[in-house]
């Protein structure tokens, strides 16, 4: 589903070049439980940000489903954005002043949908993820496990070919993130794709795929051995 | 995104900061409420003056042309003659001499020896308002030219002492003498503010004074004819060639050409008035935009989240464009409504009522919807231009 081919990215501060990524190679199949893992400065979000279409400027060849990333013009970017693939950050980022129930069918308003069908996906999702009845509930009013579980609610309302998590028990305690953990995995095994950086050992040795990065280079591609843990 | 979306999601961002969303639309309201205002009493005063002083409800036009002897003399200005070539312009309608707009006028005479200036009302039809004692003039009497007259209580007192004597005694008036046949109360009058004291039938009276009414000539003009150019021309015509033209000169009222000066007068200080509130308008519009761009960075991680889970650009640019129209238009509309209510206001103390017209509707509908996009507009492509990776770092 997600082909990367020698993908490269440089940042330039003041007169230096500050090269991110080294010339990445990574495939991911559709069904896969992948976490990404690093130290901070090691451009794994970087990579996510690319891999999740939030980021267009980088050299090499992505390809999604055979559709050429970097050939889109910045609409289709935010079309395949829309569709595709959900978000979910380490800070939840959920629009404050709007309701549960808005936050979360603001992405199927982007695809054009009818409000009266928003309102039926979104609680059907919030069931999901276990917040029945929380439509018209603030954010601010929810802890911040149920927030976290809010933003994955809204990542996974378009139905998308994949999830990206941005350290998504980065904000919680242990107990919180062992139920978001479990919420992804649960997602993962009804068919969900799901992409996620941590450096969070523990965390990490709940996926199936390990992938890990050091100064903007693959160090380590494994697959889990849940025999151990 | 459908598009009723977008003004839901503006609608609903401008209530959430409803104090700083009224703030921004005071400035606006206050500049559309006044050029409203002004507008609609300047209009209302140009559209009561054109029906003042435009003629029959057709849409004819009349002029007035006047005979102005040189000297003391009475006489008559306008003889058949003239009348008959006037008679042969066929922009003119019609055309009457008549003693003065309303058949009233001044003139010498005496009762019972004793010398009195009244003001004589011609009737042309039998009349008998204001009638005290005695009989009113019947059709008859203009017919047969019989030379009769009401006069007022108090004239008939000073001549003959009381009413019954006055009765069937003689009244001189501009060297005839008619019979008086009927009193009126002293407060005759006719229209609202035209008193008069004596009433004789304008046939008696113009077949003998024909020196005195004849001096003024009423011209009425066919539909869309150049009213002023054509009075001009026949007015040159009789001071050439009219029957007394070496006797007095023949004047008019040019009151087409005051009625174009005066509305333009009203019209240029309209337009000044309107041009101060644009003003207004303008710092109202910077005032928006100040929001706009506060907003918009306020707003910051929004934009990010929104774009992040699919917004393009354009939706970005016009979820903030539309606020800032709806910001403006929502003024305009109230200040709109405040103009219209001020102008009925005021205009209830005034001798004409302010017009309501579609035009300044659409000036209001427009103004403020443009006073929104060209100041939304740069506000709203800051925020479209965003770099999301910047946002969500």
């Amino acid at each position: 589903m997600i082909s990367l081919s020698a993908i490269s990215k440089s940042y330039r501060q003041g007169n230096d070049n500050y090269q991110v990524l080294h010339n990445i190679n990574l495939m991911i199949k559709s069904g896969e439980f992948v976490a990404i893992m690093g130290p901070s400065g090691s451009g794994k979000s970087t990579l996510i940000n690319i891999i999740g279409f939030l980021d267009q400027n980088f050299d090499g060849n992505y390809a999604f489903n055979d559709v050429v990333v970097s050939e889109l013009n910045r609409k289709q970017h935010a079309q395949l954005r829309n569709q595709s693939v959900g978000f979910v950050f380490q800070n939840f980022k959920l629009i404050t002043n709007q309701s549960v129930g808005e936050n979360v069918g603001l992405p199927l308003l982007y695809a054009g949908m009818k409000r009266r069908d928003i309102v039926a996906r979104v609680n059907e999702v919030l069931a999901q993820v276990g917040l029945p009845d929380s439509y018209h509930k603030l954010p601010k009013n929810l802890s911040g496990g149920q927030q976290q579980r809010v933003a994955i609610a809204r990542s996974i309302v378009t139905k998308p070919n994949f999830l990206v998590a941005d350290e998504p028990t980065g904000a919680l305690d242990s107990a919180t993130s062992a139920e978001i953990i479990a919420l992804f995995k649960d997602l993962n095994s009804h068919g969900t794709t799901v992409i996620m950086v941590t450096h969070d050992e523990q965390v990490a040795r709940q996926t199936n795929r390990l992938i890990k990065i050091l100064d903007g280079r693959i160090q380590s591609d494994e697959e889990v051995n849940h025999a151990n843990t | 995104m459908q598009i009723r979306e977008l003004f839901v999601s503006a609608f609903r961002s401008l209530v959430s900061n409803k104090r700083r969303s009224i703030l921004t639309m005071i400035g606006i309201i206050i500049g559309i409420a006044s050029v409203i205002t002004i507008l609609a009493l300047g209009d209302g005063a140009r559209v009561a003056m054109l029906k003042n002083l435009q003629a029959s409800d057709s849409g004819q036009q009349s002029t007035e042309i006047n005979f102005a002897a040189s000297g003391d003399s009475k006489i008559s200005g306008f003889s058949d003659d003239d009348l008959n070539r006037i008679r042969e312009n066929n922009q003119v309608n019609k055309v009457s001499v008549q003693s003065d707009d309303h058949g009233i006028l001044s003139a010498d005479g005496s009762v019972n020896g004793k010398n009195i200036n009244p003001i004589v009302y011609l009737t042309s039809r039998a009349n008998d308002d204001h009638l005290i004692s005695g009989q009113g003039i019947t059709k008859n009497d203009s017919l047969v030219n019989n030379p009769v007259a009401l006069v007022s209580q108090s004239l008939a007192k000073r001549g003959y002492r009381s009413n019954r004597n006055a009765l069937n005694s003689g009244i001189e008036i501009n060297g005839t003498t008619y019979t008086i046949i009927g009193i009126i109360s002293d407060d005759a009058t006719r229209g609202s503010y035209n008193n008069y004291d004596v009433v004789v039938p304008r046939q008696v009276f113009q077949s003998n004074n024909a020196d005195v009414s004849a001096n003024t000539l009423k011209l009425t003009f066919v539909t869309g004819a150049n009213v002023s150019e054509e009075t001009k021309k026949i007015a040159e015509q009789l001071n050439s060639s009219g029957s007394q033209h070496n006797a007095g000169s023949y004047e008019f009222f040019d009151m087409a050409a005051m009625l174009k000066g005066v509305s333009a007068v009203i019209k240029g200080i309209t337009y000044f008035i309107v041009a101060v509130a644009g003003i207004s308008l303008f710092i109202a519009g910077i005032g928006v935009m100040n929001m706009m761009y506060i907003a918009v960075s306020e707003r910051t991680q929004e934009i990010g989240i929104r774009m992040a889970v699919g917004a393009s650009q354009q939706q970005i640019l016009w979820q903030f464009l539309i606020e800032a129209v709806m910001l403006t238009l929502s003024g305009g509309m109230i200040g709109y409504l405040s103009g219209l209510g001020i102008a009925m206001g005021v205009s209830v103390f005034l001798p004409f009522t302010a017009t309501v017209s579609l035009s300044t509707f659409l000036l209001a509908f427009g103004t403020s919807t443009a006073v929104g996009l060209v100041f939304g507009i740069l506000p709203a492509k800051t925020a479209s231009n965003k770099n999301l990776i910047d946002i969500l770092r």
